[in-house]
């Protein structure tokens, strides 16, 4: 991609009136752009591709939507917006929970932003990152692998019997348990979407999409809740206890 | 006289228990004010002694204001309980003591108003006093005391020295009784700190002195003087205060006392006698105020610290000629009169002409009259050839305005350390940024990153069990493969081949045999002698003797055979062995059989 072609996108993007088939229909190429944009500190039009990027491509066959959602997350990081930032990291780490870059730049931007970081160092933090150290995939894999251990032992002691045989198969029900305890901790997460409360000052939970509806909760800034619908302007999200309310979008991200 | 009856004894006790239960109080709460004395000189003091009678509990309300007396601190109250019997009835006395020191501070007759107590029984006042002050003429024939200030006007931060001058005529020299100074002003200006050293210059003989009666302070003789055609012997007693904030310090009038022994006492040889008989003078100064001025916002350098004063510098170091890297002290002395104490020295790493020079820390040491900075430098290269002047910003107060005082700089020698450029500057080690980390700019496909449905993972963790279930009770439904019976048969093939390891002979390779077929059909081995082979398969097939041609026949004639020969080879005397593996082939024949 020469500096001219990005140019010219950049002009397409930006001069009036906008053209949306001047976008990529390619999520690798908007990629390349929007490295250039980025390099070129044209931070609109790098996050506007690589958001078509995650759009393209969301099963990242050409393009991990999680490099996407990194480098979103610098773009926003760039503009002063590190609770933004933060939001988009998380995305990434939640699809590569080992991705050191990731979390480095999470920390930097939660101290940045004033928030308090996402691994403590305490006890119950060590034990959640640990739990969610493996993707989806990993997850899954390590619990069959559980289950495929627990098949030998629990096969040995149905034909066979025998004490020892009884012992090597609560052996396997104690692997078999640790080893899918990591994809039952991500039972739910996995698929659900997540808002990420951006505003500075928080976000404020009303009970209709309505500025004037009763406001429900103060959401922090940072805070992440399940998003379960969207309307133009507003997002409605699940609280603690199951209780739904509606947030206005501009105090939200939902990558 | 007789004894009273038993019957009346009681009498006499309980009209004593009545007696001491129930005491009569004093009736009226009652509140009294009075004075240790209706005069006093001037430059003495009066004690006002406040009771209040009949009251478990009394608070003295606030001490009025009077133009020309100055109170002390209220004391007390002490607490003093009576018990009279008066015509047979016990009168309890209570009564409560506060009292309160008077100082005088100018002659003539006075009022004290009435000053309130609280009791329990209501608010009460006690009546007006008047007492009368008066100078004291002869102790300003025969003392002396001058207070100087050394400025009448002094700048926040500039020292204040104050200079007491005292002493007595010399003729009395033989007659002291004792001393005390009346200052008001020591240890109790507000917004002044002071400043230690006190004792500064004092030369041969020091003394100390009472001073309020509750301290004291250090005073040294000046030698003697003639004031208005008397020879005084004069002392000496300097303080240096330091303003803190703008506006005025009040010196209220200082007295000096004086107990002048006009006849000493008589002792015997037990130590008894009279008292000495003496006589108090006193002698005051004249009440003044010193103004304390801002420090002008006008021209105030960014670096001040505080420095006020007229201040001198001088600056040494304890080596010349160094290397790059080695450590040098600077010492930097800063003398003269100001507040020494009270600013804070410069930080030479902040300075740009330092720039060329580690500074790794100072030690520093204060004092009234001067204070030095000890620093520890290292020039980073051989291109350094002074120490720079180390600056300093000071408030001059003479000039009024802000100066700055510089040591001067020093030259040094520094040679390059072979094969070395020198130390690095320190901004470069320390001065590294944090910063997000890069884009990723690769592009990266997820890969086969997708995750099996959570459904497929779940249903493998419920059906692992849930087989085991049924593997398990279809199994139990033969018997438990745990029995001894069991584990012979599944055993039975490993047994036979060690069997035949270690057989020599016709009968041992047919024990060896007929364990085997016992294990398999969970019979003693006894059971397999002499036994019809043919038929005991034909019937464990539930096949009738009829029946020909079924697939296992073969295997059976094979094992029946293998039987056979054994048996004639053990029981017929020959007593030869059969190859190890025609057994074990006859054992493979039972197996087919379905035994």
């Amino acid at each position: 991609m020469s500096a001219l072609a990005a140019l010219t996108l950049v002009a397409a993007l930006a001069g009036p009136p906008q053209d949306p088939v001047a976008l990529p229909d390619d999520a690798a190429r908007a990629h390349a752009l929007a490295v250039e944009a980025y390099r070129a500190g044209d931070l609109d039009t790098a996050e506007t591709l690589w958001l078509r990027v995650r759009e393209l491509d969301p099963e990242g066959r050409a393009v991990d939507p999680a490099d996407a959602a990194y480098n979103l997350g610098n773009v926003a990081f760039r503009r002063g917006a590190p609770i933004e930032a933060a939001a988009w990291y998380r995305t990434t780490l939640a699809r590569r929970p080992r991705d050191a870059d990731a979390w480095a730049n999470l920390e930097f931007a939660l101290a940045e932003a004033g928030l308090p970081p996402a691994d403590r160092g305490d006890l119950r933090a060590t034990l959640d990152r640990l739990l969610h150290a493996l993707d989806a995939r990993e997850r899954a894999g390590l619990a069959v692998l559980g289950a495929g251990l627990l098949t030998l032992a629990l096969g040995w002691e149905a034909l066979r019997g025998g004490a020892a045989a009884q012992r090597a198969a609560w052996a396997a029900v104690a692997v078999a348990a640790l080893c899918a305890t990591p994809w039952l901790a991500g039972l739910g997460g996995d698929h659900a979407v997540l808002a990420h409360v951006v505003a500075a000052n928080g976000a404020t939970v009303h009970s209709e999409p309505s500025r004037g509806a009763a406001k429900l909760e103060r959401l922090e800034p940072g805070a992440r809740v399940p998003r379960v619908d969207e309307l133009p302007g507003w997002v409605r999200v699940e609280l603690d206890g199951g209780v739904r309310g509606w947030v206005p979008a501009d105090g939200v991200l939902v990558p | 006289m007789e004894p009273l009856p038993a019957t009346l004894r009681w009498i006499p006790a309980l009209l004593a228990a009545l007696l001491l239960a129930a005491p009569a109080r004093g009736q009226d709460v009652t509140v009294r004010a009075q004075l240790s004395s209706g005069v006093v000189k001037l430059g003495g003091d009066v004690v006002l002694v406040l009771e209040v009678e009949n009251a478990s509990s009394a608070r003295v309300g606030a001490l009025p204001a009077v133009d020309g007396l100055r109170f002390g601190q209220l004391a007390g109250p002490s607490r003093r309980e009576s018990r009279v019997i008066v015509n047979g009835r016990m009168r309890e006395y209570l009564s409560l003591r506060w009292t309160v020191r008077i100082l005088p501070e100018r002659a003539g007759d006075f009022t004290l108003p009435p000053i309130e107590v609280e009791t329990p029984t209501g608010t009460r006042a006690t009546r007006p006093i008047r007492f009368t002050v008066v100078e004291d003429l002869r102790g300003q024939e025969l003392l002396f005391i001058e207070l100087r200030p050394s400025s009448e006007q002094v700048y926040e931060g500039q020292p204040l020295a104050v200079e007491l001058v005292f002493g007595w005529d010399v003729n009395l020299n033989n007659q002291v009784g004792g001393l005390d100074l009346s200052l008001p002003w020591w240890g109790d200006l507000p917004g002044v700190l002071e400043v230690d050293g006190e004792d500064r210059g004092l030369r041969s003989r020091q003394f100390e002195v009472s001073v309020n009666r509750d301290s004291t302070g250090l005073v040294e003789e000046i030698g003697t003087r003639q004031v208005g055609g008397r020879e005084f012997r004069l002392f000496r007693l300097a303080k240096t205060l330091l303003p803190t904030r703008a506006g005025k310090l009040s010196f209220g009038q200082s007295y000096l006392q004086f107990v002048q022994v006009v006849e000493r006492g008589r002792r015997d040889m037990f130590g008894f006698g009279t008292r000495d008989r003496t006589e108090t003078f006193y002698v005051g100064t004249p009440a003044f105020e010193v103004d304390v001025q801002p420090l002008p916002e006008t021209g105030r350098p960014f670096d001040f610290s505080g420095a006020v004063g007229t201040y001198e510098v001088r600056a040494e170091v304890d080596r010349r000629d160094v290397d790059a890297g080695d450590s040098i002290k600077l010492t930097v002395e800063w003398s003269g009169a100001g507040n020494f104490e009270f600013f804070e020295v410069p930080d030479l790493a902040r300075l740009p002409a330092f720039e060329d020079f580690r500074v790794y820390g100072y030690n520093e040491e204060k004092g009234a009259d001067h204070r030095i900075a000890t620093y520890d430098l290292a020039p980073t290269s051989g291109a350094v050839r002074t120490v720079p002047p180390v600056p300093l910003s000071v408030f001059d107060p003479a000039l009024g305005e802000y100066t700055r005082v510089e040591s001067p700089a020093i030259p040094i020698r520094v040679r390059d350390l072979a094969g070395a450029d020198g130390l690095e500057p320190l901004d470069e080690e320390e001065g590294r940024e944090r910063d997000i980390r890069d884009i990723v700019a690769a592009t990266r496909s997820a890969g086969a990153r997708r995750a099996p449905p959570a459904a497929a993972v779940g249903g493998i963790l419920v059906a692992v069990p849930l087989g085991w279930w049924v593997l398990r009770a279809l199994v139990r439904r033969r018997g438990d493969p745990d029995a001894p019976l069991e584990r012979r048969r599944r055993a039975a093939r490993r047994r036979l081949a060690a069997d035949l390891r270690g057989a020599r002979r016709a009968d041992e390779q047919l024990r060896a045999l007929h364990a085997f077929l016992a294990a398999r059909t969970r019979e003693p081995e006894q059971a397999w002698v002499g036994r019809d082979v043919e038929e005991f398969v034909a019937q464990r097939r539930g096949d009738g003797p009829e029946r020909s041609g079924h697939a296992g026949d073969e295997a059976a004639r094979a094992l029946a055979a293998a039987v056979a020969r054994l048996e004639a080879e053990a029981y017929g005397g020959g007593d030869q062995p059969l190859e190890a593996g025609e057994v074990r082939r006859a054992a493979d024949a039972a197996v087919r059989c379905g035994l």
